[in-house]
């Protein structure tokens, strides 16, 4: 009887320690770049209707937001916010890849920026990731 | 000289212990063929000293049941199943539950160390949640 309780205490145990799969969070704070040379102000990043987010590394995603809808497109600043991104990974590297597109679709053509940011995936609940998006291309908008 | 020893000649002792021999074996035949044939059994003192224990201990306390003689006897007598006895249901009933308790307490408890379920958007992400749990 020692025997079977002292086995599915330790069955238990590697249970809880095997465990559910713990969130991490990656905190995406995007900030269009417009300093000389990149966009021009308000007035070129408010042509930005869509956005997408591209993972890579020790997790894969590739997800959009806009047009009209969650923030985009914005109308002062150049400041979009955070693009907050879960995982289970707890290690190796996540490249987060941000593309801004001036028109309704993600048209490869209407590209207009792009930012990169590689980090190391840790153990932490919550990862903040200050990520640039420079202009890249002349995009679909004159 | 001669080194043979003499002929024996047959003298009156040796015919005299052939006829004793005889006479013996004839006289004895019939009465061993009729030995405990029929007869009923015999109670003659000598009989008896076989039947009982002229050993008997005279203190009784040697004559009582020992520990060991009693766990011979319960052996001896056969068990009921064990699943017919409720201390074995009882005894089940409770390892059963305690390692569901056990198995769904650490589940819960890695589960919610681990950060437990996906925590919701924030309100100034505007809807910029995705990955694992959205």
């Amino acid at each position: 009887m020692r025997r079977l309780l002292l086995a599915l205490i330790l069955a238990s145990a590697s249970l809880g320690a095997a465990g559910c799969n713990e969130y991490h969070y990656y905190d995406i704070d995007v900030t269009f770049n417009t300093s000389a040379g990149q966009f021009a102000g308000i007035n070129e990043v408010s042509t930005i209707q869509v956005m997408r987010m591209l993972v890579s590394g020790a997790d894969d995603g590739d997800f959009q937001i806009g047009p009209n809808a969650n923030g985009l497109p914005l109308v002062t600043g150049g400041h979009l916010g955070v693009f907050e991104y879960s995982t289970f990974a707890d290690s190796g590297q996540l490249t987060f890849t941000a593309m801004a597109f001036d028109d309704a679709t993600s048209n490869p053509s209407c590209k207009t920026g792009q930012g990169m940011k590689s980090v190391e995936a840790t153990s932490m609940i919550t990862n903040t990731v200050m990520l640039t998006v420079d202009k890249v291309d002349p995009g679909c908008v004159p | 000289m001669s080194t043979q020893a003499p002929p024996r000649e047959w003298t009156l002792s040796a015919a005299v212990a052939i006829a004793l021999t005889v006479t013996m074996s004839v006289v004895s035949l019939p009465r061993v063929a009729h030995a405990d044939v029929g007869d009923a059994p015999s109670s003659k003192s000598s009989d008896l000293s076989q039947v009982e224990d002229n050993d008997k201990p005279k203190d009784p306390s040697l004559l009582d049941k020992k520990p060991a003689d009693a766990a011979v006897q319960q052996q001896a007598v056969p068990s009921a199943p064990f699943y017919e006895n409720w201390k074995f249901w009882a005894v089940a009933g409770v390892v059963v539950v305690g390692a569901v308790a056990l198995v769904l307490g650490g589940y819960y408890l890695s589960h919610s160390a681990n950060g437990g379920d996906v925590r919701p958007c924030a309100m100034d992400f505007q809807g910029r949640c995705f990955g694992e749990g959205h």
